[in-house]
């Protein structure tokens, strides 16, 4: 088979091995072309650190300065900021997608602040709020929700209607139709937009931090700018980088776990 | 007793109006395996869809049991040519659906679950989710969930369509077996003249859009039916009748 005919065959099935493997050498990779521009010495390594240097740097930052600390506060006001938009977003959405009276109602809302850039907000929110917490977490929320609710809403009112009708014949009432068909088909939607939008919490607290905070990775960026330590800019990158792709797999553990019924669930 | 009586169905278009079954009546008595023929597209899924009640007829009136049918409801189970068992629920729970929409006994739900795996012979497949089931048994499991809620009568709905001929032929076999055993009204629509000469009491040809019925046959095999029964020659000269009717 040529191997344009084998990309795009819509093949979904993989070994769990060979799974494995691929990202591998995608990290590799990666880490590859990394190596190859820094150790060179093409590139001065004040521009692009070593990724020992990077490791080494990591290291003195957890033991010797907080980054601990600053993954924490990190992660507690994504926690946060991220559990109050589900808490909002994921009835609403449900809520625009089975009734279009809701849905014309709060469109203008969703959309103007889907548009707006969140950045745009944050000198508002400092006024508003002040530089703690609940301006950072104002922000990561602003930046999930609208987004949340758009896609919560398209899962609800994409499900099939044949189920519907099939529950109908079977004895269900209108009111069953929600609980026994509408909820259960869309939940793995709603958890796949959990999963995307909970990145957005990732790229937005560190932006509240980078703006004003004193604790928080984006805290340790700003503060390694200011004295030209590239090396733990990197560190704070790799850091976060990695925090998310732990935050992904543990939301492809969950839909594997929960979904065992989806076509995905099989290499999720 | 199912009887339509004069039944239209007109779809609104955004300016124009369709009409998809024009002046269609229909007796059914208890216990008879109806058939209705009818090229693809004329309009067979909104006739049994207005039996179900899923949709309104434009006029004329459709009574089971001397009542008028109004809305959907369990006396009138529908087989879908699409699979649609729920996917998120395992083959026992898909069986149970409609027995969980009414509250009955766990004693009373095990049983009727036990029997009807049995009679479809997918014991082994109870905790399988449909996705891992084949088409055929996925569409036994959707005439065993059906069944499960005790309907008057069932509405088929090509529901073999999508399946390759050997499982076709099998299931044909299945449907014939049960039916004998269980004794429903059925109203099986189909586009293939030999399945519904093979399964059914009376087949009615219908003619393109607007639907109505062409010509009514009456079946003369007796019972039970085998597969074999396709190979007679009596069969196979209905077959060409019928065939020939629903051409012009």
């Amino acid at each position: 088979m040529n191997p344009v005919n084998a990309i795009f065959r819509f093949e979904r099935k993989l070994s769990g091995r060979a799974y494995g493997l691929l990202t591998v050498a995608g990290a590799v990779s990666m880490l590859t072309v990394w190596s190859v521009a820094s150790y060179s010495g093409k590139i001065d390594s004040l521009f692009l650190p070593t990724p020992a240097a990077v490791v080494a740097s990591a290291a003195t930052l957890a033991l010797e300065f907080n980054l601990l600390g600053d993954i924490w506060a990190s992660v507690y006001r994504i926690a946060l900021g991220f559990g109050l938009s589900v808490i909002i977003a994921v009835p609403l959405g449900v809520w625009i997608g089975i009734h279009k009276q809701t849905e014309a109602f709060l469109t203008p809302l969703t959309s103007f602040f889907r548009y707006t850039p969140v950045s745009a907000y944050i000198p508002l929110f400092i006024l508003w709020f002040g530089i703690g917490e609940l301006e950072k977490i104002s922000v990561i929320f602003l930046a999930i929700v609208p987004y949340l609710i758009v896609l919560v809403a398209d899962t609800v009112a994409n499900t099939k209607k044949e189920y519907a009708y099939a529950a109908l014949t079977l004895g269900a009432q209108t009111k069953h139709i929600f609980f026994s068909i509408v909820l259960p088909q869309s939940m793995p939607g709603i958890w796949d937009s959990m999963r995307i939008t909970i990145g957005f919490g990732w790229a937005f607290v560190i932006l509240a931090e980078v703006v004003a905070a004193t604790s928080g990775l984006g805290h340790l960026i700003v503060i390694s700018q200011r004295f030209l330590k590239i090396s733990n800019v990197m560190a704070a990158i790799v850091v976060i980088g990695l925090l998310g792709l732990a935050t992904d797999m543990l939301f492809k553990l969950g839909y594997r776990y929960f979904f065992p019924w989806t076509d995905k669930s099989r290499h999720a | 007793m199912l009887e339509l009586d004069h039944v239209s169905k007109n779809y609104e278009a955004k300016d124009k109006s369709i009409r998809v079954v024009q002046n269609l009546s229909l007796v059914a008595e208890d216990g008879k395996f109806i058939a209705l023929v009818g090229p693809s597209g004329c309009g067979k899924t909104t006739l049994l869809k207005m039996i179900a009640g899923l949709i309104e007829p434009t006029s004329g009136t459709i009574l089971v049991d001397n009542k008028l049918v109004t809305g959907p409801g369990s006396d009138r189970g529908m087989i879908f040519q699409d699979f649609t068992l729920f996917p998120w629920l395992k083959v026992r729970d898909n069986i149970a659906f409609g027995l969980d929409m009414k509250k009955i006994s766990k004693k009373d739900r095990k049983k009727t679950i036990d029997h009807y795996l049995k009679v479809t012979g997918l014991v082994d497949f109870v905790d399988f989710y449909p996705k891992d089931l084949s088409g055929g048994m996925q569409q036994k499991v959707a005439i065993a969930r059906t069944l499960a809620t005790n309907p008057k009568i069932l509405l088929m709905d090509e529901p073999f369509a999508s399946l390759d001929s050997h499982t076709r032929s099998k299931m044909q076999e299945f449907l014939t077996d049960l039916w004998e055993k269980e004794k429903k009204t059925v109203v099986f629509v189909t586009h293939d003249v030999s399945e519904a000469i093979f399964l059914a009491d009376t087949v009615h040809v219908l003619s393109s859009r607007p639907t109505t019925i062409k010509k009514t046959f009456e079946i003369p095999f007796p019972r039970p039916r085998k597969h074999d029964l396709k190979h007679e020659k009596e069969f196979f000269e209905l077959t060409s009748k019928i065939a020939k009717e629903l051409e012009y």
